[in-house]
């Protein structure tokens, strides 16, 4: 029984990092109709610029994260001002495949500027595990599950409270209605791409204090944001959140009941059955047929 | 992507057509003879990428669906075969052929479940369904050789005097040239014609009474056969198979090729195969800058010709007109 | 305060509009007519810089818009609201509002402006936090005419405001028209219902096929013989289908 507890709180720590870690993704493809395949490497670039601006400049670990995440979004805004802006419109195998150019770029420029060695985020936490109530946590992992929520609650609370936030949706609903009442529109484009990169490189900030950092770890992370996202419904926030929990949790029992070397297969499984019955996640929008 | 016009061939042009193309199959049949090994090498590959584009080009640029999953299908012929020649020693004929047609069994269950959806949950799943086999490849170790794959595939002797690598060399021609045959007459006939309806409006297409589903079934195992077909040469031709042939990158490197060549079009596969294989090599004297250089042309290429390579021509001619009459056009811009 | 002259607009080979020569004054309910595809809609949308015109100049206030974006455009007064509503459905009646007022974001009059909105129409205030894709035809184009109100322009532009209207919202609209521009707000209508544009405005221009072929007050026009064949022919038979 404690050790079920014990499953379940680690699956729901989890759980909250990789919603935060699909959020963008889904966001991005909300918003913009884009499967940014490129998101992985964003992740990847969260983790390393933080890693570098820890250990290499020796600054603070906070400072270090949001540091990355502006580099990391200015690469966002330009990977959308550069190219994904000529091709809005294109069929989606179009747009994908120019994130994959993006994701190819990214991936192999960072490993030959890097090396493929993996690297560790000195945590800025201590080692001990707090005990509560008989159950483990290791501080760096409720860090990183506080702050996923956090971040969740204040991306939403933008995009649905704010007349920035607003002027985004409005934008992609309706472009020439927001052109009409004045919004740069041109502007809000690049400004959610951003904004869908620097959800990604803050992810990779987090976890990049819990796992390792390499330029191949994009790949991974992108595979586990496609699953989550598509469990929750593309597009859908509360999704991404249900998603991330029961992705979480599942891969935790499942590691713990059944073998570890089936964790990552089972999330997959799952993507397949889910779909099946419903067709689009627990929580999207009905995808049309074309 | 417009719907290209139906043109009639008139029969002389078509008989000049048909010499030429023997004549150009045998050419490539003899070639081996005088191309140094790593061209060899280079461009057999390239066929194998041509025939595993060729099958995808029938969902992704017919149908219209965006299918990242084309590794899976092509991932399990190799290892049918790989399993097959190793450890029940069948012969390479007994071996392609069963591949062929396991693959295309799989891909009519695949392609039943993944074809429930459309657009980009058509998409996760064929991407899921392909990252379940690479972890069901990886952990069935009595079966698979698991991350350590299956090496030792031993090639063919056709007619007991060619060499292996020759013979595969023969065996892929063929193949291919067949499989561009099957394309055009596929086309050309009332599946090719469901298929385009599908891609231009499903809805449209299904209130006219074709049965969308099964047409895009029929597209999706008639690619499940070609990356069969695909998978066994390349088993036998390699040597070896591990789990990482389903993964992503093989996937999307099929539809990179697809794309760049041309959705929908017979040559687009072909144009494309042939670039996605000697480009990264071609860029090798770059060395370690080959891949970032390869995404940078892709994103380049993708941006400016999204109907892909073989609309080139049209693209220059356009431009040329555009020249011919002195002023471009007024106004334009705008929207 | 508009002045357009010599203009001409293009879709690639497509001549949509022919050198056109348009003025509305500070004050003035100038009214635009035409039949289907005559080009009214390319008109305003030049106008508001979602299309750019090929030749001519389009002065407002002393600027020339034609090289300006949209976003300079609404910022300089003119606010555009446009054929076929364009409503964000997925937003509410109350952000739909205020984000019409997205130029002049963050001014202190936001509030007082939306209940003048609502006093306008009471409908979208009881409706305001449902989203607008749930309302009815005619609020949602209350809610297009009161988002372009909330930008608090200078120049209204309305195109065909009265398309697929009941009889009684048309009337309703048409109240709320003369009422904005006594209050001091210049509108450029553009109707296929020619009788209500001829009815509101006070100088009336006739568009044909991207050309002006007539302009003068609405009362020459309404007592011109080939104005009523071709675009008062319909009025006995519209009043006879309302009844
Ligand atoms: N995006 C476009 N591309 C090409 N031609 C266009 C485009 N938009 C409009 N046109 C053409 O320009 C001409 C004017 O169209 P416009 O929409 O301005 O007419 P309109 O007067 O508003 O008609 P209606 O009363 O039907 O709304 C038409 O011939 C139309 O076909
Ligand atoms: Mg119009």
């Amino acid at each position: 029984m404690g050790q079920l507890a014990q499953q379940l709180l680690n699956g729901v720590v989890m759980g909250g990092i990789y919603a935060l870690s699909a959020l963008g993704l889904t966001m991005v493809y909300g918003m913009m109709n884009i499967v940014n395949v490129a998101h992985g490497e964003l992740y990847m670039l969260g983790a390393l610029f933080t890693y570098y601006l820890t250990s290499t400049l020796g600054l603070p670990y906070l400072p270090s994260v949001l540091a990355a995440l502006v580099l990391v979004a200015l690469i966002g805004g330009a990977m959308e001002r550069s190219s994904l802006r000529r091709i809005r419109g294109q069929t989606m195998v179009v747009t994908t495949l120019v994130t994959l150019g993006w994701s190819l770029i990214l991936q192999n420029v960072s490993l030959i500027l890097t090396g493929g060695i993996p690297r560790y985020i000195t945590s800025p936490f201590p080692e001990t595990s707090l005990v509560l109530g008989g159950l483990q946590i290791a501080p760096s992992r409720l860090f990183a599950a506080l702050a996923a929520g956090a971040v969740i609650v204040l991306t939403h609370l933008f995009l649905q409270k704010t007349v920035l936030g607003n002027a985004m949706r409005a934008s992609f609903q309706d472009k020439d209605a927001a052109s009409l009442v004045g919004i740069n529109v041109g502007l809000i484009y690049m400004l959610t791409f951003a904004l869908g990169a620097a959800l990604a490189a803050l992810s990779g900030g987090l976890l990049g204090t819990i796992s390792y950092v390499d330029p191949s770890m994009g790949a991974k992370g992108l595979m586990k944001s496609f699953v989550v996202v598509t469990i929750g419904g593309m597009g859908s926030f509360i999704g991404a959140i249900f998603g991330g929990l029961i992705l979480g949790i599942v891969e935790a029992l499942a590691a713990a009941y059944i073998s570890s070397a089936y964790k990552d297969f089972i999330g997959f499984i799952m993507v397949v059955v889910i779909l099946l019955f419903l067709p689009s996640g627990l929580f999207g929008k009905r995808e049309r047929y074309a | 992507m417009k719907p290209r016009a139906m043109n009639y061939v008139k029969p002389t042009r078509r008989r000049t057509g048909t010499i030429l193309s023997l004549a150009a199959l045998g050419l490539a049949a003899l070639a081996p003879n005088v191309l140094d090994s790593y061209t060899r090498h280079v461009l057999m590959l390239a066929m194998i990428n041509i025939i595993l584009g060729l099958g995808l080009n029938f969902t992704l640029g017919y149908v219209g669906q965006p299918n990242f999953g084309q590794a899976a299908l092509f991932g399990f012929g190799a290892y049918t075969s790989a399993i097959l020649a190793m450890k029940m020693h069948v012969s390479f004929l007994v071996s392609i052929v069963a591949a062929g047609l396991v693959t295309l069994m799989a891909g009519y269950v695949l392609g039943y479940i993944s074809l429930q959806l459309r657009g980009a949950y058509f998409c996760m799943v064929t991407i899921a369904l392909g990252q379940a086999l690479l972890l069901m490849a990886s952990n069935l170790l009595r079966l698979t050789g698991g991350p350590m794959g299956l090496a030792g595939i031993p090639g063919p002797k056709l007619a007991g005097l060619l060499s292996s690598t020759y013979s595969l060399w023969l065996v892929a021609l063929g193949l291919l040239a067949l499989m561009l045959l099957v394309t055009r007459l596929l086309e050309r006939s009332v599946m090719g014609r469901a298929w385009v309806a599908i891609r231009e409006s499903e809805t449209l297409a299904r209130s006219t009474g074709v049965d969308t589903f099964h047409y895009a079934l029929l597209a999706y195992v008639a690619g499940a056969l070609f990356a069969g077909l695909g998978g066994s040469l390349y088993a036998h031709y390699v040597g070896f198979v591990d789990p990482s042939i389903f993964a992503f990158s093989w996937s999307s490197m099929s539809v990179v090729a697809v794309v760049i060549g041309g959705r929908g079009t017979i040559w687009g596969p072909v144009i494309g195969g042939l670039l996605v294989t000697l480009l990264p090599e071609y860029l090798r004297v770059a060395a370690l800058w080959r891949l970032p250089m390869f995404g940078l042309v892709l994103i380049l290429i993708i941006t400016f010709m999204p109907d892909g390579l073989v609309a080139l021509p049209r693209l220059l001619a356009q431009v040329r007109s555009r020249g011919k009459t002195g002023v471009a056009l007024p106004g334009g811009g705008g929207d | 305060m508009l002045e357009l002259t010599n203009l001409d607009v293009f879709y690639g080979g497509i001549h949509a509009i022919r050198a056109v020569n348009l003025r509305v004054n500070e004050g003035e309910f100038v009214a635009l007519i035409g039949a289907n595809g005559a080009g009214k809609t390319t008109l305003l949308r030049t106008i508001s810089g979602l299309k750019r015109p090929g030749r001519g100049s389009l002065r407002f206030n002393g600027a020339e818009l034609s090289t300006l974006p949209p976003e300079k455009i609404v910022a300089l007064g003119i606010s555009h609201c446009p054929e076929g509503r364009h409503v964000w459905n997925h937003m509410t009646v109350r952000e739909n509002l205020m984000l019409g007022a997205y130029a002049r974001r963050g001014s202190r009059s936001l509030p007082k402006d939306l209940k003048r909105i609502y006093a306008i129409f009471p409908k979208l205030e009881e409706r305001q936090r449902q989203t607008a894709g749930t309302l009815s035809g005619g609020e949602q184009q209350m809610l297009a005419v009161g988002r372009a109100l909330m930008g608090a322009p200078k120049l209204l532009l309305l195109d065909e405001p009265s398309l697929g209207l009941a009889p009684v919202v048309v009337q309703e609209l048409a109240r709320v028209f003369s009422r904005i521009n006594l209050e001091g707000t210049s509108i450029l209508l553009v109707e296929q219902n020619a009788t209500m544009a001829l009815r509101l405005a006070s100088r009336t221009y006739v568009l044909e096929t991207g050309s002006v072929v007539k302009e003068g007050t609405s009362a020459d026009l309404v007592s011109d013989p080939s104005i009523r064949d071709a675009y008062l022919g319909g009025q006995s038979l519209r009043t006879g289908a309302a009844r």
